[in-house]
This record gives C-alpha cells, structure tokens and sequence, in this order.
C-alpha cells in the first residue's frame, strides 16, 4: 500500500511538471507571437538610446538562450535600440522588459532617377526577445537591473511628458456616441449656415488650394451664389471686425406657398451679420443676421410661365411691393436659436397681375403681410457631424384679401379679408456632409396644410471654392383639405445653383 | 528509513519547483493580459458571430488538430479525448463562436462551442478557447484566418447593437398633431433642481372623450415644469402649471359626411396644474399626482367673428373641468412595462348656437337653459402600462368613463409607441356605449384620432 501511494505521488509531481512546462512554452509561445506579430493593439512603451562607449561592462554583451550569440550593443551613429517595456497594467504593478529592438537607418549615397538623394532605408531587427529577457530576469538578475534601471530612470526623468509607445490605433478618433451630440455654442448653427445659406460666414480656419503652399488660410476676395432663383454677392471689402454685409437678388418667398417666381417679385436687399458681442470668438458670439430688402411687385407673370425648368400652375395670387425684414439670432438668452421674418406691402390694389374668375366675378387676391417667428434646434447624429439635423418650429401668417374687379376688370373698390390666420409652421432640415465636404441636403416645411420640400445634389467641384449643386424644390397641393381659389395644385421646379468662395 | 527521507526530500524539492513554475505562469498570464490596449467596456458591443456551416467547422477544427493545438484545461488532448471530440465535430453537434476586437478587425475570441450549450450564458466549451488572433492565426495559417475575418461563410450575427433612450434637459421638442410642445429653457437654481419653460399645444380632451380633432379648438400656451430633483424620468416632476388660450380649428382631412358638428364660440382660456401634492401630506406618495385642468370661454364672438360661407347650427363647448388622481408605477408588469392608474371626474358645458348669414347674427339657442344644467359629468378611471428606455418606448392606457347624468358609457384607448424615443405614433380611439349618437347631436362616436410623432430630446 505504502508502495503504492509513493509511486502515485510521484506520478502525479511528475506529471503536474510537465503540464507547467507545457503551459509555460504554451505562455511564451503566445507572447512572442503576439509582440511580433501584433502592428496595432500593442499598449507598450518604449525607451530609445544609443549606447555610450562607457556603459556598464555587463550591458556591453548580454546573454541569450538557445545557444545564440549574446547580444552585444554597437556604437555608430546609424543604430540605435528601443527597449519595449510594458508600464504596469491590471494585477502588473512593476515594469516588464519586454524585447529590444535595433534599428538601423542607412542613407543611400548618390541619387535616383529623379535625383532624389540620401534616401534613407531604416532596418528593425530583434536584438534581444522575450524569452532572452525572461531568462536574463530569472538566471542574471543583475544584468536584467541594470536594463531595469534604464528605463526606470528615464521614466522619472520624463514624469510629465508621454513616453513614446506603440499603440497604433487611435481611440480618441474612435470615439462614438450614441445618442447623437448637439452642440451648445454655435457651431451647428454656423456649420448649417456654411452649407445652405448663401452668404459667407466665419470660420475658425479656412484652406484654398492647396499645391505648393498647401496649409495657407486665405479667403477669396469674391464670394458668390447663384441659381435661377437667387444670387447673393460679397467681396472682401464687405468683411468688417464685427462681421459683415452682402447683396442679394431674389425671386423667392419665405412664408407664402409658392415657387420661386411664382410670387411675380423681384427683391433686391442687403444683408448684414453682425457679433453682438466677442466677436473673435465666433463659437460664443451673438450673432444677428439681418435681410433687408424691397420686394418689387415685377409683373413677372409671363416670365414665370415662359421657364421651361418650372412645372407649375399660373400664378393666382398677387403680392404687392412690399418692405421685407428677416432677423435671424444666435441663442439670445440662452434660448434657442431665433428666426423672425417680416413682409408689409402696400395696399393697392388697382393693377393686379392675376384676375380670377369666381363663379362669374372677377377677383383678384392679394397677400400684403407675411410673418414668420420660429425657433431652431440643430442635432447631429455623431461627433464626427456627418448627418446634421435642424428643426425650426414657430408660428407664421399670411392675409389673403380678396378685391373685387367689374367686367372690364376695374377695381371696383370692395375688399374683403378672406384668410386671417396664425398658423403653427415646421421645418426639417438634413444635411449630408462626410469629412465636412457638403454632398446633399434636403427641406421639408408645412404651413397651412401644404408641403415644401427641397432637395439638392452637389454635382461639381472645383475646389472647395467652385461648387453646382442641382436643386429641386416641390411644392405640394393642400394636404387633407381643398384647394383655396388663391392656391394652386402644386409644382415642381428645377435649377442649378454655384457657389464660389463660400 | 534513508528512501523514505529521500523521497520526502524528493517530494519537496518537486513542490518547490513546481510553485516555482506557477508562479511564473501567474507572471505570464498577467503579462500576457497586459499587451493590448484593454477594451473590456465594449465586450458586448464587439462583433460577434456564430459559424454554423459544419463542413467549415471541420475545417477549422482540423487545422488544430494538425497542428496540435487543441487544449482542455491547459492541456493537450491525447488520442482517446481527440477521437472523443472529433467525434462531435462529425457529428456536425459543433459551433464555432468569434468575436472581433473594436477598434480593428482582428478576431479576440475563438471557441468551439457544442450545439447544446449555446443557449447556456456560460457554455461548456468543446476544448479551450483562444483568445488571441495571432495565435489563432498561427494555428489555422493566414488563409483560414482571412476567411473567418471575412465573414463570406454561413453564420448568424450576434452583434448587439445598444438601443438606450436617456432623458434630456436641454432641448425638447415633441412634434405631433395632438399634444405638441416645445421646451426652450431650463435652469437649475438649487443642488440637482430643474425648471423647465415649454410651450405646448394641445388638441382634444380625453376625459370628456373627444379627442384630438374632434374638439373644434387647439389650446396653445406656455408651461412651466418644476423637478425638484433632476429625474431620469421626464414625466416625474414635482409640479407643472399650464396656461393657455384656445385657437380654432377643424378636421384635419376633407369630410365626405356631415359637417362638423362642434366650433368656436369665443375666446377661451386654459389653465392646468398638476403635481405631487400628496407627497406633502403623506409619506411615500412620490408616485401620486394631482391633475386640475380648466377650460372656459369667457368672451363670445361677434357675428364678424365668424367666417361661415352659410347659415347654420352647431354646437360648442364652452367650459370643461377636469379633475384627476393618478399613480405611476403602480407594479412592475415584468418586461411588459409600468402599470399605472386613475380615477377623476369631469364636466363640460354644451351650448347651441346658429350663424344666420341672412340676417347676419350670431345667437344663443340655449339662453333659456339654466347654466348649470348645461353640464354633463363623467366619472372615469384608467389603468395602463408604460415602458421607457431601450429601442421601444409604449404607453397604453384604457380609459372608462360613466356619464352619470345621461347614463351611458364612453370607452376607449389612449397609446403612443415610439422607436428610440425620436419617432413614433399617436393613436387614440373611443366609443360610446349605451349611447344613443342622435341624442347628442355634438357627439361622433366612434372618434379615431392618430398623429405620428418626432421627437428631439437632449
């Protein structure tokens, strides 16, 4: 009996040795392949020295297994050597020596084809492995110190400076949210007004070009923005310290449900964008963008009807000479972004472009005010701002008053306020724009049942600074209720719009 | 004597070797555990997946066995194991489970895994796992690596994807046809305290049961919300008061039958206010609340006021009162959601009037009923469930309420379900029982009102 537990004893020491060799090569196995292997998730540090002739004699020539030769640190200019230590970690609270590497760069003398000289070719090999430091750690103590020490002291040498690793993926670049980011300065607000709107607005910084002098931030003197129904012009001398001002041409209306040139007015105004306050701080400025314009009654009827890119009924609804004002604020208050828009015309009535015929009368109808009083919210849906969302909900009112005309279409002096109304008004606004190259964007606006929706393309560029974009805007027929006399079935428009240096 | 000494001394020096080796597997492992860039907190949103295709399994488990790099408990198999398990690889009985680190496509976690364990949280591994792709590769060689990173084989994908609603406080915008609002403005004036400025929309009474359209005015106004502390629930304030005036409005739709049977009369104004008033009067009352709603049109239109095309008779609503008690979190209804609960009172005021475009007036047809008698009264009760947070939000309520002046019943269900709290759908619909609709000429029953809903919250 006692024979037997013996043998069975030393069966079982045996046996459980052999399974920690077997785990052990196992380990080193694993470790070395990893530290070979392993370009990017390699969470090392490293130290980088050139040996000195007067190092420690023991460091001169280092031991290594296998029966390979010991590793013996050259003194030239051209090598230098990079010791891999891990820094600690979770249940590691010393450094480990890892693996030495060195590294060579040899220059090329003469030139290549191109006459490219000293290019340089830069050699890594292994000096000393991971099983060589292991065992250097376990049978010359001594020796393995001295590396210790090494990296220990540069490592308090360093304390506030970051030790060079090996890390190669970059977290911090990763990073994802979830649940999307709004920002709370202006960022959004000015990244959205960059991509739609048609007049300059400050950037932190800004490249042209690039080419030889790649890495200038200037600006173009001439900014521009043009389409069928729009053009909106600036130049340098228009930027002042607080802001500054543009041109502005327009065939389109804001608050009434019609397509560009539908309304048979021409615009023409300025507009200015003004800091309130910091003004070198363009993220935390108040900003207020103010339009001012005279919207001419133009007659434009017939060239309305002549577009051929505009698939619409006749205009039916007339819009006077009017004074427009739209005031656009950035977070007064620290509410949300505002929009007020303001349109009085003039109440005559005595040359209408449209006459229409109601159930044999002649009427003409007009729409003399126009307000709009939203507020915006932006959200994006990643830090990195590729989809941008803006949503503006407000309220907007338009009158509609119907004059009454005889038979040989005369004003015959009654007028009657057939539509009164404050409305509730939304719009939702998409922006595509991967690594903050815009691509495409789309609107979608209700007020009074009917639904605007635009949509554009960016189809060339050259540069940033030349962009076309292809637009189409469609306007809907009333949703869910009938056609008013004054309102059409809807239409459809197409157009090309460029922008220079914006 | 002496053999017994010498194999103690045997003994010994084989326990001090072999602690000795432990000690340095223990080194390893945590130097090992320590060489990559440590992800833990994305385990369970790395990609994961589950090879199913069987003659790639045997493939795969092939190449270890080639190799010699099969493992169980640290140990290689022998032969009899080796038969034992191949067995089951053959038998098709195999899965293989991989997951990819999150920053790189490399693959963290191999394993080879038996049918019947996949739906074990832990599951008994056919042999160990690996838990490096260097090895891996190192193992099954660079093209079966290549392949397994590729995905292009049969497999099912269990990458979970986080869907997490959390409440916000600093915008919210509610966008739908029913009850709109917009919050603009928040402060905090005290340790972890919030006031809220909204403005709100609300179209409809769901205690006098006439929902959405069907109540002829939008109330419009603003509102303020007070938290005394920050909650994760947006609905668990402290107290909210209300105010607002009535707009008209109309059938959001082109009706094909009879017109529309109530309108505005007047100028109305609205007032609500609601909160945890029990909380101050009894302990553990956090979850009941107090609602008060107010609705009274103190001035009447003028016949200019009104813009009919024609004479005609309709009714309106002039006043109404709402009175509520109701607990959240009543019990937990398992995964299913929140039970909640009420019981109230209301009543409302029906006034008749004709707009006579003839003789151009606006007239009272009821000056001879005595106001008091222009109330109807309902009790009602609710009882529904809610549910918050992950990718479906719901709240579903089912409302009955006795009309105990005209003695008939009013029923119905009130719910929303939203996707990731941002879109969603509204829907309401209530039906008169024991109600005879020619009776109450200002009633449509059943009334359906739905509305989708978008909603920006943080």
């Amino acid at each position: 009996m006692k024979k037997i537990i013996k043998y069975v004893l030393i069966f079982s020491m045996f046996f459980g040795v052999s399974l920690q060799a077997q785990q052990l090569d196992d380990l080193l196995k694993k470790i070395d392949l990893k530290l070979k292997k392993d370009r990017k998730y390699l969470n090392l540090h490293y130290y980088s020295f050139q040996p000195e002739k007067n190092m420690d004699n023991e460091l001169k020539s280092i031991p290594r297994i296998e029966e390979k030769d010991p590793c013996v640190f050259q003194f030239d200019d051209g090598i230098s050597y990079r010791l891999v230590f891990l820094k600690g970690g979770i249940e590691l609270d010393s450094l480990e020596l890892l693996f030495i590497d060195e590294i060579k760069v040899a220059t090329a003398e003469g030139g290549g084809v191109f006459g490219a000289a000293g290019a340089s070719n830069v050699d890594t090999s292994v000096v000393l492995d991971f099983k060589d430091l292991r065992s250097l750690k376990a049978n010359n103590y001594g020796t393995y110190s001295k590396l210790y020490n090494l990296v220990r002291r540069f490592l308090i040498e360093n304390e506030d400076q970051e030790v060079p690793g090996t890390l190669q993926i970059r977290p911090d670049d990763e990073m994802k949210t979830s649940m999307g980011i709004s920002s709370r300065d202006n960022k959004d607000f000015l990244s959205f007004a960059r991509v739609n709107n048609p007049f300059i607005y400050p950037r932190e910084t800004r490249r042209v070009g690039g080419g030889i002098r790649g890495g200038e931030t200037t600006t173009p003197d001439h900014r521009v923005d043009v389409s069928f129904s729009r053009m909106a012009y600036s130049h340098k001398v228009m930027d002042f310290s607080l802001g500054n001002a543009s041109a502005e041409i327009s065939f389109e209306d804001q608050v009434l449900n019609l397509l560009p040139w539908q309304g048979m007015t021409l615009a023409a105004g300025f507009r200015l964008l003004m800091a309130l306050d910091k003004p070198r701080d363009i993220n935390n400025a108040t900003y207020m963008d103010v339009n001012l314009a005279i919207r001419l009654d133009a007659g434009l009827k017939s060239l309305f009807e002549a577009q051929p890119y505009i698939l619409s009924d006749s205009p039916v609804l007339n819009v006077p000479t009017s004074f427009v004002a739209g005031f656009s604020f950035t977070r007064p208050l620290s509410l949300p972004f505002i929009n007020i828009y303001f349109a009085a015309g003039q109440e005559d009535y005595t040359a209408p472009n449209v006459i229409l015929n109601v159930k044999n009368n002649n009427y003409g109808y007009y729409s003399n005010t126009q307000f709009e009083s939203t507020m915006s919210f932006y959200w994006n849906s990643s830090d990195r701002l590729t989809s941008r969302f803006r949503v503006d909900i407000g309220m907007a009112y338009f009158d509609v008053v119907r004059a009454t005309y005889n038979a040989s279409k005369k004003f015959s002096g009654s007028v009657t306020t057939v539509k009164d109304d404050i409305m509730p008004v939304f719009t939702l606004h998409y922006n595509f724009v991967p690594s903050d190259n815009p691509l495409l964007g789309a609107s979608f606006k209700v007020l009074d049942g009917v639904a605007k929706l635009k949509a554009w393309l960016k189809v060339f560029e050259i540069s940033p600074t030349h962009t076309i974009r292809l637009e189409t805007l469609y306007l809907s027929a009333p949703i869910m209720r009938d056609r008013r006399v004054w309102e059409t079935e809807g239409g459809i428009m197409f157009q090309l719009r460029y922008r220079y240096g914006l | 004597m002496k053999k017994i000494l010498l194999l103690i001394t045997f003994l010994f020096t084989q326990v001090f070797f072999a602690q000795d080796a432990q000690q340095e597997i223990g080194d390893l492992k945590k130097i090992y555990s320590n060489l990559e860039y440590n992800t833990i907190a994305f385990d369970d949103l790395k990609q994961k997946w589950i090879i199913s295709d069987p003659v790639f399994v045997r493939e795969v488990f092939n190449k270890f066995v080639s190799k010699n790099a099969l493992r169980l408990r640290g140990r290689a198999l022998n032969q009899l194991t080796l038969i034992e398990k191949a067995k089951e690889v053959q038998d098709g009985n195999i899965l293989i489970d991989l997951r990819k680190r999150y920053y790189d496509d490399e693959i963290e976690y191999f394993a080879f895994i038996p049918f019947s364990e996949i739906d074990n949280f832990e599951p008994k591994l056919l042999v160990d796992s690996v838990d490096d792709g260097f090895f891996l590769k190192d193992i099954v060689g660079s093209v079966v690596y290549g392949k397994l990173q590729e995905q292009s084989y049969f497999f099912s994908n269990l990458t979970k994807e986080i869907f997490d609603t959390k409440a916000g406080y600093y915008f919210d915008v509610n966008v739908d046809a029913v009850d709109p609002s917009v919050m603009f403005w928040s402060t905090t004036s005290d340790y972890r305290n919030k006031f809220l400025l909204s403005l709100f929309g609300k179209w409809g009474q769901d205690y006098i049961f006439m929902p959405g359209w069907y109540f002829p005015e939008m109330i419009v106004g603003g509102r303020i919300t007070y938290f005394d502390v920050l909650s994760g629930d947006p609905d668990d304030y402290t107290y909210e008061v209300s105010f607002g005036t009535g707009m008209a409005s109309h059938y959001p739709y082109v009706s094909i039958g009879n017109e529309q049977k109530l309108d505005k009369a007047g100028q109305s104004v609205y007032a609500k206010i609601s909160g945890q008033a029990l909380k101050y009067v009894m302990d553990d009352a956090e979850d009941y609340y107090i609602d008060l709603e107010v609705f009274t049109t103190p001035v009447d239109f003028e016949y200019s006021d009104m813009k009919f095309a024609s004479t005609r008779s309709f009714f309106s609503i002039r006043n109404y009162a709402v009175f509520k008690v109701r607990k959240e979190r009543l019990f937990n209804l398992f995964n299913f959601g929140m039970a909640k609960a009420a019981l109230g009172i209301s009543t409302y005021s029906v006034d008749e009037y004709k707009y006579d475009t003839k003789l151009k007036t606006f007239s009272d047809l009821r000056t001879t009923t005595d106001f008091m008698n222009k109330f109807e009264h309902f009790f009602f009760g609710e009882f529904g469930v809610e549910k918050g947070g992950g990718l479906v939000q719901y709240d579903i309520t089912a409302v009955l309420g006795f009309n105990f002046v005209e003695g008939y019943l009013m029923g119905g269900i009130k719910s929303q379900i939203m996707l990731s709290d941002t879109f969603g759908l509204q829907f309401r619909i209530y039906q008169g029982l024991g109600m005879e609709p020619s009776t109450y000429g200002y009633r449509t029953t059943p009334t359906v009102v739905f509305s989708p809903v978008l909603r920006i919250n943080y």
